[in-house]
């Protein structure tokens, strides 16, 4: 049983920039720019566009393949075979690195006697269920929820309009512009190349446009909504508080207080971290389960989802001892470790693949004929 | 006896998923899908004993910092 699952342009952004959104709306990134973290977000926009557009392009040269199946044409079975598992072994790392953060975050804020394993049990059946699906149901979904998030997001940023201090903006480039390229370094690994991930998701049809559309307009948007909460974020706690908070999002929007009737919005803050995590981690389950079905030879991807599930949950217990492991880990090591994975790999799978590209353009079409 | 349930959970869950691809006669994703099951149970069962593995984080940190001083040092 195979079907072709078809996504929309507009369902295709959505769920790139839910899955933009992931953890980074509350975890915050790029945290070395201190006050600067707004520019060192948009530098790192600017930094991804031309990755993206390789992501797009590198599927738009093959018809109907993922990563996946373009690795092995351009590196053969066995070689091809390493590089997808270790593009599965990422797509793996980000849904536990993304499930590890949520469930700290439910422990620490909410439910700090509860065992860990209740919410990222739930979570994990519901993105297996999500995965399985595919990646239709999916679009749908993220259609639907985004319009949620993103009310979420501008009415908690407008409400905190009264405890903004535009003091805490100034003054620019204080500790030059060092800090802020190095956030910039962050910012571009997590989250806007993590998109590679939808390399492994998506394949290319007919209109190769669609493909640069999705890609750039999923980025654009998402890291313009990133760069409103930065703003916020730092507008409302200053460099100093933000530093210290672990979820720098969710301090700001504790902090508003109309009247004193509308205040507490912090569960918010979940809301938003609840909706983008369970696009992050399905997206990576799918793409995960795709790779180790295509590792197989297998055309269908379903019967494999449970089991990489699985693999997903038990790694959310494995991949830090708690949050501050992950905080100083994400700030030190991610962005050198993700660059591997987000430029490394497909640059040299595009060159690679660019080199043999007639080659292998001749041969499938001798095998049709 | 802590990983007893572990087991028996898995057993659940993996009878349910392989008895419906039984009935579609689907032999080798029945073997792909014992074999990949069993890393998530031997890390389960780990998990469950309390066995001390090191976090994924502390591993990459120390292969990536020697990668970095490798390379500062060359620079």
């Amino acid at each position: 049983m195979m079907n072709k699952e078809i996504i929309s342009n507009k369902q295709g952004i959505t769920l790139m920039m839910l899955f933009i959104f992931g953890s980074t709306l509350v975890l915050g990134t790029g945290g070395e720019a201190k006050k600067d973290v707004w520019l060192a977000k948009i530098i790192g926009i600017i930094l991804a566009i031309p990755v993206s557009m390789m992501y797009a392009k590198l599927l738009s040269m093959f018809e109907g393949k993922d990563i996946f199946d373009i690795s092995k044409l351009a590196f053969g079975s066995f070689l091809g075979n390493i590089i997808n598992l270790l593009c599965i072994w990422f797509a793996l790392h980000i849904a536990a690195l993304v499930l590890f953060s949520f469930s700290e975050f439910v422990g620490i804020v909410g439910l700090d006697k509860t065992p860990r394993v209740v919410f990222m049990g739930s979570l994990m059946f519901l993105c297996a269920w999500g995965a399985k699906e595919g990646i239709e149901v999916l679009g749908r979904w993220s259609e639907i929820l985004l319009i949620f998030l993103i009310f979420i997001v501008f009415m908690t940023s407008t409400l905190s309009i009264p405890n903004f201090k535009f003091s805490n903006l100034l003054p620019v480039l204080q500790d030059g512009i060092k800090p802020v390229l190095k956030g910039a370094f962050s910012a571009f690994t997590f989250p806007f190349t993590e998109t590679v991930i939808f390399t492994m998701v998506f394949s290319c049809e007919k209109d190769k446009k669609s493909l640069y559309k999705i890609y750039i307009l999923g980025l654009l948007i998402a890291g313009f909504v990133l760069v409103i909460t930065a703003l916020r974020n730092i507008l409302v706690l200053g460099s100093y508080m933000m530093s210290m908070a672990y979820y720098p999002s969710f301090n700001a929007v504790a902090r508003i207080n109309i009247g004193y009737f509308l205040q507490r919005l912090e569960s918010a803050s979940s809301i938003i971290f609840l909706i983008s995590g369970f696009a992050q981690i399905s997206v990576s389950l799918l793409g995960a389960s795709k790779g180790i079905s295509k590792l197989f030879n297998f055309k269908d991807y379903r019967f494999i989802v449970v089991p990489t599930a699985l693999i997903v949950l038990n790694l959310g217990f494995l991949v830090s001892k708690d949050i501050i492991e992950l905080t100083k880990w994400n700030l030190e090591i991610f962005p050198y470790y993700g660059l591997i994975f987000e430029l490394v790999l497909p640059s040299l799978i595009y060159i690679c693949a660019k080199i043999r590209y007639k080659k292998i353009n001749t041969m499938d079409n001798s095998e049709e004929m | 006896m802590n990983s007893l349930p572990v087991v028996l959970i898995y057993l659940f869950i993996a009878f349910a998923d392989i008895i419906s691809m039984l009935k579609k006669k689907e032999k080798r994703q029945v073997i792909v899908y014992i074999m990949v099951m069993i890393i998530p149970l031997t890390l389960s069962i780990n998990i469950a004993v309390g066995t001390d593995i090191p976090s994924i984080a502390s591993v990459t940190r120390k292969l990536f910092e020697a990668i970095l001083s490798m390379i500062q040092e060359i620079g």
